[in-house]
């Protein structure tokens, strides 16, 4: 059976005709099952891990990205499957998982393609995308078994499951998020070396990537870290990939 | 109108890339292959090729299947199939390999023993393994 969990700015008029379209498809491909919508006085955590308690094997996640953040936060760890039918006119996630928005996402769900995917744990909450922390003076200790340090400043540090894709830099890679790595990464800011106007502007970005399976990150004073964009913690912190933790419905234009 | 882009650059296999500015320190097994242009102390070992950049100082022994050295390393390097020194390389330390290739103005303070045979002990621990699945690569899974 499925749970449609439809987030909260679904309840707005303008989405009214892409839902109808939604539910008569889902009707049309035999997938129909229970809707809740989050509202005022029902949490989002609540509606969906009230649904897994009564048994649904199936959670689809309908809205944005931030609607599928809410499932995947919750379902991570049990055993269910989860699907994701994209509102709108982009989606990161969308695209990352080869599914396309509005109701021909329903087409995907009836296919049922599902990619077992790792997930990352920071203490004890779970990330799906990644983390981005300021890179100042911070150390990395990888694995148990080496340190990185990180010299200097100008420096972006993300640890990436699948990739951290902020809402106006859609120019991210896609890491792979089932080979059991979470993927290091730190930004070099390109140094501006123009002394003479002859010479070259600036040297290019360039990064480093370390894939590990634990990380521990500690720095000299406490350090914000941005999960998943939303979610926010304080150094120090260790990470861990938790491998094959969600069941995903992909499309097979996936990235993935 | 507006379409969103997202770069499909996702490795085929898993890379390591010590870029420059960064210190790495302790026994380093990489996934993959491994490039450095920073530094690293300790010890290096992978089942898949080494890079080592003009501008990059290795403090450590190394073992990897073909090794690229640009730089300067000051360890014992142990090759099982290339070990390919450019003229920029500088090398203080006792080199085994199968095959060796070295440029005009490489320096090499040690001692060198080819032939060895590239056949990879079974002991170097293999990262990447695990991520064939069903022997088919993951540059096969993944798709644009």
């Amino acid at each position: 059976m499925y749970f449609y969990f439809y987030d909260t700015f679904l309840a707005d008029k303008k989405y009214t005709d892409v839902l109808s379209r939604i539910e008569t498809r889902t009707l049309h491909l035999g997938l129909q099952g229970k809707i809740e919508r989050c509202a005022l006085l029902k949490n989002a955590e609540e509606i969906i891990a009230e649904a897994i308690l009564k048994g649904y094997k199936n959670i689809i996640a309908v809205g944005d990205d931030a609607s599928f953040y809410k499932v995947m936060k919750v379902a991570a760890g049990h055993e269910v499957t989860i699907g994701f039918i994209p509102i709108g006119k982009e989606s990161v996630f969308a695209r990352v998982f080869g599914i396309p928005m509005n109701e021909l996402a329903c087409d995907t769900l009836s296919k049922r393609v599902i990619e077992n995917l790792d997930l990352g744990k920071i203490n004890d909450h779970y990330f799906f995308s990644g983390l981005k922390i300021e890179a100042k003076k911070v150390s990395l200790r990888c694995d148990d078994e080496y340190t990185v340090h990180v010299e200097g400043g100008g420096s972006e540090l993300e640890v990436c499951n699948i990739g951290c894709f902020d809402d106006n830099d859609m120019q991210r890679p896609v890491y792979n998020a089932h080979d059991g790595f979470l993927d290091t990464i730190i930004h070099h800011a390109p140094k501006n070396r123009r002394f003479f106007f002859w010479e070259k502007n600036q040297t290019a970005a360039s990064r480093s990537i370390f894939p590990v399976r634990k990380v521990r990150i500690e720095a000299e004073a406490p350090v914000k870290i941005v999960a998943d964009g939303q979610v926010v913690l304080k150094t120090p912190v260790t990470v861990t990939v938790a491998k094959k933790k969600i069941k995903m419905i992909v499309g097979k234009d996936r990235l993935i | 109108m507006f379409k969103t882009k997202i770069h499909d650059e996702v490795p085929a296999q898993t890379q390591t890339l010590i870029g420059p500015g960064i210190t790495v320190e302790g026994n380093f097994t990489g996934a993959g292959d491994v490039t450095i242009q920073g530094s690293l102390v300790g010890t290096l070992q992978t089942t898949k090729n080494v890079h080592i950049g003009p501008q990059a100082k290795v403090s450590a022994d190394i073992t990897a299947k073909d090794i690229l050295i640009e730089g300067s390393v000051s360890g014992n390097v142990k090759c099982y199939g290339t070990l390919h020194l450019k003229s920029t390389a500088t090398v203080e330390g006792n080199m085994e390999t199968n095959v060796i290739a070295v440029e005009l103005g490489a320096q090499v303070k040690g001692k060198c023993v080819s032939g060895i045979g590239d056949v990879m002990p079974e002991e170097l621990p293999a990262k990447g393994d695990h991520r064939e699945k069903n022997g088919v690569k993951n540059k096969e899974v993944l798709k644009r």
